[in-house]
């Protein structure tokens, strides 16, 4: 047991951060979850994390209100930025949001009086990791509660199949903007976090290593279940942290690696309810759902040329 | 007027960098439906080739651009073939897509960050011509003159290929929609392999120019390239590749005019400015007719 | 009595008017005009490509249309979004199948009751009595109305493993959930043998009894004989003619469009056991 505790010393930083990127890797989920494919969590994050800095700096703001704050500006961008990326088809969007993450970056440098410009800013350290996992665990308990209710079937619809999801009374446009919201919010949140633990954030805090760290996160872990964005958030910090014990310099490139091998041999992440279903009911063919998701795809076509 | 002038034509050069990287990434965008987050490493390979040819193999300058741009175009393919082919016979979509290649530009990057050592390395003085070439009151670094009569050649060189002969017509075919392609007698496989080479190799060639231009060969030049690139093909459109040059040459002037005139630190807030403006207002592209239909 | 004359008594479930959608220089759909009964199953027939699927994007605002009105009871729902308008009272199927992939089939009709429910977010996440109450309600209408449309497999099962058959009255079921006053079938029995269309056919005539105005895009003529009242024919965008489903049938022109030459009629009307009026003639 004390050697358990000894590792779990040795990797707690680790493990708090791992955490924190899975908030990041939660709040893309979010959006994902109703078939937008969005990396503003980033710009979220630096939303929450640079307005806590300024709050704890000018008012010596304790951690609960900073995650608060952090919290509100995050949904409040979401929720604006909303009426102009929703505008967009799907493919835009996702780059629409990796120039949003580098335009941020930009305004971050530039901005010195609000986020101490390319020299960054500096805080306090008010967190533990006890802090950590009870906002992560929080945020699990509303996705959660979510996933059955009205909102998480609906946004399942919204996701699968937006046509015929609108015609079962669903605006997709609704459904889409609380998604992004959540995302602010828990972006926001993400972001004080993240800078409390780092206890110094500048322009590369939230850029785009920590967009893209997030996304491979969540289709690592599992794009179709809330859990799946923290066990690939775990599973992306962990691995290059164990495999540095053994291997010099090669730690990174795991990473790289393992997300070309599974999305080849498990495209649809470690945590999928589809295969669970499946092998419960003892359908196990990937091939059917592959023809299903054909025929859905052919038929999406269908109904807009036919 | 001269600084105007001087400046807009450092910008051209600039522009002319990214167009050439651009062409490559829109062209496999387009094509293949792949947004290749591991473009900009194919630039910092081929860099990289051409100064270990220069380095470790005395070549002179031209031998050693060829070997870097066949170098990228090879690890084009192998890509293609080891990451990206296991992906279409599954038809994966977008996301699944820009996820492998998020990892193949961290297998990528990591190597290159290995043999330069994380640092930035150059090509060693007299490689080649570090000259100013006068033009009447203004002037240009040999560099960037090749840079810009490379962008120039080599968009009208695609625009012709794929305008005008039949593997040109494969490539838009297979673009369009592999299945019909494929009934009417286009080899898709052949044109697949065709365009990871193409693509990768001009990214490559890009990035040894970009190199040699900033003396800057490293990990972080191909990021930036693609970064800039990705703005490049965005407001410039995908299909059509003058669309691409101007869009590259857009971004490229506004770039060091914005910093010349406003403010040196806002560069890429212009950049990436107009890049979101250009998304919101016209998602197609400035001089694009295409309408983007592949996820 | 044609269907005019009773739509006039009541006011049409279902009026179209002038309804038009053209594709750069394709008209898929060319000036449309005819009315549904209340409580009554429509057919709405003709070739493929006719535009008959085009006619339901149309309805249902999947597509904006050119031109022409569409009303349900007397309410306009052209140009509304499509979740506007099935808040307008109009539900539909999709010819191949459209269920959500992952979903059991308890959840899939669930999904249908969107409209129905109104728990908001920050109700489901305190998990209020109320926000609790409300799914189990709900779960409980599924429920019930899987056994209306006479589906036997377990809720739990996933939705995309049943059988076509099933699949299809889980569709019907989830659209049923929105409690429409018109509902828009797209081929419903496609790959279906006789005994199960004519099962499905029976669980339509027992919606329409139950208040429901139907039109069923069909292929399947012993079908739209049997269960049909009145129908439309189209072609190439058009409507050729309208009336009962049996004067559709023997019009000539119906079946040149679908069987080609004029001279094949004889050899048509046996195969469908249909027989010249000598009258006619």
């Amino acid at each position: 047991m004390i050697a358990f505790l000894d590792i779990f010393s040795d990797y707690r930083a680790t493990f708090t951060f791992g955490l924190i990127y899975g908030l990041f890797a939660l709040a893309t989920y979010a959006s994902l979850a109703t078939g937008v494919l969005s990396m503003a969590a980033a710009t979220f994050g630096a939303f929450g994390g640079f307005s806590y800095a300024r709050l704890q700096a000018d008012h010596d703001i304790g951690l609960l209100g900073g995650l608060v704050a952090g919290l509100l500006a995050g949904a409040a961008i979401a929720w604006i930025l909303s009426f102009v990326l929703l505008r967009l088809s799907s493919h835009y969007v996702a780059m629409a949001t990796i120039a949003l993450v580098l335009i941020t970056r930009v305004f971050v440098v530039n901005l010195p009086s609000l986020t101490g410009g390319p020299n960054g800013t500096g805080l306090v350290r008010q967190s533990t990791l006890w802090w950590v996992l009870g906002v992560t665990a929080v945020c699990l308990f509303v996705f959660w509660r979510l996933a059955n209710s009205r909102y998480g079937l609906a946004a399942t619809a919204v996701r699968e199949d937006p046509q015929a999801a609108s015609t079962l009374g669903v605006s997709v446009r609704h459904i889409q903007r609380v998604s992004l919201v959540l995302s602010g919010a828990i972006g926001g949140v993400a972001g004080v976090l993240m800078a409390d633990q780092l206890q110094f954030i500048g322009p590369n805090t939230f850029y785009i290593d920590l967009a893209f760290t997030m996304l491979a996160a969540v289709v690592l872990g599992g794009a179709y279940h809330w859990f799946g964005a923290i066990v690939g958030a775990i599973v992306f910090r962990f691995l290059p942290e164990i495999l540095s014990d053994y291997i010099d310099d090669g730690h990174e490139i795991a990473n790289g690696i393992l997300l070309v091998i599974i999305m080849i041999y498990l495209p649809r992440g470690i945590v999928d309810p589809r295969r669970r279903k499946q092998r419960e009911h003892g359908l196990g063919s990937k091939r059917k759902s592959a023809k299903a998701d054909a025929a859905l795809a052919h038929d999406q076509a269908e109904a807009v040329t036919s | 007027m001269t600084l105007f002038l001087q400046q807009l034509l450092n910008g051209v050069a600039l522009g002319s960098t990214y167009a050439l990287f651009a062409f490559g990434f829109g062209l496999v965008f387009a094509t293949l439906g792949i947004l290749n987050i591991a473009h900009g490493m194919f630039a910092s390979w081929g860099a990289l080739i051409a100064l270990w040819g220069v380095d470790e193999y005395d070549l002179p300058f031209i031998p050693a651009v060829v070997v870097g741009v066949i170098g990228a175009g090879l690890l084009g393919v192998a890509v293609d073939r080891l990451a990206f082919n296991p992906l279409r016979k599954r038809g994966t979509g977008l996301l699944g897509t820009i996820i492998t290649s998020i990892g193949v530009a961290i297998i990528l990057g990591t190597l290159v960050d290995r043999f330069t050592g994380h640092r930035t390395k150059r090509y060693p003085s007299g490689t080649f011509s570090e000259d100013l070439v006068d033009i009447g009151s203004l002037n240009l670094q040999f560099i960037q003159i090749v840079n810009i009569i490379a962008a120039f050649t080599i968009a009208a060189g695609l625009y012709v290929v794929m305008r005008h002969t039949r593997m040109g017509a494969g490539i838009r075919a297979v673009g369009y929609d592999p299945d019909a392609a494929a009934i009417s007698g286009v080899n898709a496989g052949r044109v697949i392999l065709l365009t990871a080479f193409l693509a990768a190799a001009l990214a490559g060639f890009a990035g040894v120019l970009s190199g040699a231009a900033t003396s800057n060969i490293s990990r972080g030049m191909g990021d930036a390239l693609l970064f800039k690139g990705f703005a490049a093909v965005v407001v410039g459109g995908f299909g059509d590749v003058r669309g691409t040059l101007a869009g590259g040459l857009l971004i490229g002037v506004a770039e060091v005019m914005g910093a010349q005139y406003i403010s040196s630190s806002f560069r890429d807030a212009i950049t990436f400015g107009l890049l979101f403006a250009v998304l919101l207002v016209r998602p197609r592209g400035l001089f694009s007719e295409l309408e983007l239909k592949r996820a | 009595m044609t269907s005019s004359d009773e739509t006039n008594r009541q006011g049409a479930a279902l009026e179209i008017v002038g309804l038009s959608k053209s594709f750069g220089g394709l008209r898929a759909v060319n000036d449309l005009t005819f009315d549904v009964a209340p409580n009554s199953i429509f057919g709405l027939l003709g070739p493929n490509g006719a535009g008959k699927t085009t006619v339901l994007n149309l309805v249902s605002g999947l597509m904006p249309s050119n031109s022409g009105t569409v009303q349900v009871f007397g309410d306009h729902v052209e140009g509304l979004p499509a979740h506007r308008v099935a808040g307008a009272g109009i539900a539909r199927t999709y010819q191949n199948v459209r269920l959500f992939p992952g979903l059991t089939v308890l959840e899939t009709v669930v999904t249908g009751f969107y409209r129905q429910r109104s728990a908001r977010l920050w109700q489901t996440v305190l998990c209020l009595p109320s926000e609790r109450r409300e799914r189990r309600e709900v779960e409980e209408k599924a429920r019930a109305l899987l056994d209306r449309v006479g589906v036997t497999a377990p809720p739990d099962r996933l939705a995309e493993s049943l059988s076509y058959g099933e699949q299809r009255r889980v569709e019907i079921a989830r659209a049923l959930a929105t409690e429409p006053r018109v509902m828009l079938l797209d081929e419903p029995t496609a790959g279906m043998n006789d005994v199960e269309s004519d099962a499905l056919g029976q669980l339509l005539v027992t919606l329409r009894d139950e208040g429901l105005s139907l039109v069923l895009i069909e292929h399947n003529i012993k079908l739209v004989l049997n269960f049909c009242s009145h129908a439309v024919v189209m072609n190439f965008g058009e409507l050729i003619t309208k009336g009962t489903p049996r004067e559709c049938v023997e019009n000539e022109e119906v079946q040149a469009a679908y069987f080609g030459k004029q001279s094949d009629a004889e050899r048509v009307q046996s195969v469908l056991g249909v027989r010249r009026d000598p009258r006619a003639d």
